[in-house]
Order: C-alpha cells, then structure tokens, then sequence
C-alpha cells in the first residue's frame, strides 16, 4: 500500500449521472478516495467536455495514478482525445466497466489501497459480478 | 507462517451498501484471502459488489473465512464491522469460532485436518482475487 490513493475520474454525458455515482462510490467507499465527476457538456447540457475531462485528471492525481470510467462509448472518444494530448500512459488507465457498479467497485478498491491496475481490475471485473 | 479463521454470526440487520463497502475496504487491507458465506453462497471479502450480490438479510448466519498471515486480525476486523454496520446480535461463539489463537482453550480445539484451510467455497466470484 502506498501513501497516496488512486483518484477516479467519472466521465458521463450527464452532469447529474456523474455527480450522482460520485457521490453513491464516496458514501460506500468511506470517503477517503478523491472521485472526480465530469459530466455533460461545458455550457450544462448532456454530452461530454474535453475540458472536463483534462480538470478532473489533474484533481484527481495526487500521486498514485487516475482510473478512468467513461458512461457510454462516445464518452470514450473524448476521453481517449484528451489521453492523446495530455495524458501519461503509466499514471491514467481507462477502464472499460460498467458506470456504476464500476465506479463503486474501483473506489472501494482505491480506498483499501489498492494500485492503478488493481482499481482499473476491479471496476473491469464488475461486468462479471451478478446482482440477482 | 499461514493460518485459517473463521467466525459465524447471525446478521440482525440487511448487508446493504455502506457496510458492503465497509468490509471491502477492510478486507483489501490484509494479505489474507477472505471471504463471506451466507445463504450458501460465498463472496470474495474484498469484492464490494460481491458482498452485495450476496443479498444477506437480517436474520441469516454469515461466515467470515480467511486464509492467510494475518487472518486471525482479518476476520476480527471483518466480524467487528459487521457487528457495527448491521447491528448484529452474538456471536455464535463456541458452536463456529475457529480461530484457536482467540480461544482461552485452545490446546483443547480439534487439530485442522491438513494444517488449517478455508472451508470449501459453493461460489466464488473472484477465484483470482487476492
């Protein structure tokens, strides 16, 4: 276990979506983990803003590396856009995971101490984690 | 040196989410495999939506396993969080603690039959979680 904590980046269309399972990973995951909601579009509506995208990478690096969870394909364009001119291959890791069980598996897994690719695993394994 | 633990209560209150992520976060902490059996099923401790997935209700005995170096402290910490986060009644000591190293008479506890292993799982979700 390291000093520092994973930070995650929520990339959705929707402000709200974003904010909301922010806020739903931070109350399971005990709050310790910086989650970054960057959803909808720079003027408010539903979309996906590089510039979102670039804020919550730096907000959420405090030395451990950023996951990142996009909601839907296309959030996966910008994402991958702003990874080509910003991002550092090592320290950012895109997670192909369902939203939110994804968010909340990863930051649980964060908050335990986990490093980049064991929070990135743990939100891809969601897929495979059966609700009923 | 490893050790087996494990541990049953009886829940008298749902698993829902914050004491799912609670366990989970705990149980990331140690090196010990864990995991939790209730209703015949078992989750890898160190999987939230695992735990989750479990649906375990009030009323229901839950199994806290671990295999490990520190799963004596594994399974304390678990069963406290458990005790805390779902307002459980007693432990069921005596009928399922299988942690010699926290019974006063632990000269007197049948040997584990290979040296101490981890009850067998009816479903993992994460067989390669650690």
């Amino acid at each position: 276990m390291t000093a520092a904590t994973v930070g995650i980046v929520l990339v959705s269309h929707s402000a709200e979506l974003a904010a909301g399972t922010a806020y739903l990973a931070a109350q399971v995951s005990g709050g310790t983990v910086t989650i970054i909601a960057a959803g909808g579009t720079d003027d408010g509506d539903l979309g996906t803003s590089a510039a979102k995208v670039v804020r919550g990478l730096s907000e959420a690096e405090s030395g451990a590396g950023v996951v990142v969870l996009p909601d839907l394909g296309s959030a996966v364009l910008t994402v991958r856009a702003v990874l080509e001119d910003h991002g550092d291959a090592e320290s950012v890791l895109l997670a192909d995971a369902p939203f939110v069980e994804g968010a909340v598996a990863a930051t649980v897994t964060a908050a335990a101490g986990g490093d980049i690719k064991a929070v990135a695993a743990a939100a891809e394994e969601a897929r495979h984690v059966r609700k009923l | 040196m490893s050790a087996s633990c494990e541990q049953v209560i009886t829940l008298a209150g749902d698993l829902h989410a914050r004491p799912a992520g609670a366990l989970a976060v705990a149980a990331g902490r140690f090196a010990a495999a864990v995991s939790v059996t209730a209703g015949g099923h078992t989750a890898d401790a160190k999987s939230v939506l695992g735990l989750m997935g479990l649906g375990a209700t009030s009323g229901q005995h839950v199994t806290v396993s671990a295999a490990g170096p520190d799963a004596r402290e594994a399974v304390a910490t678990l069963i406290t969080i458990l005790t805390q986060a779902t307002k459980v009644g007693g432990l069921l000591h005596n009928q399922a603690d299988r942690c010699p190293q926290f019974s006063p008479d632990a000269r007197k506890l049948p040997a584990r039959p290979h040296g101490g292993h981890v009850e067998p799982v009816h479903r993992s979700l994460h067989p390669d979680r650690r």
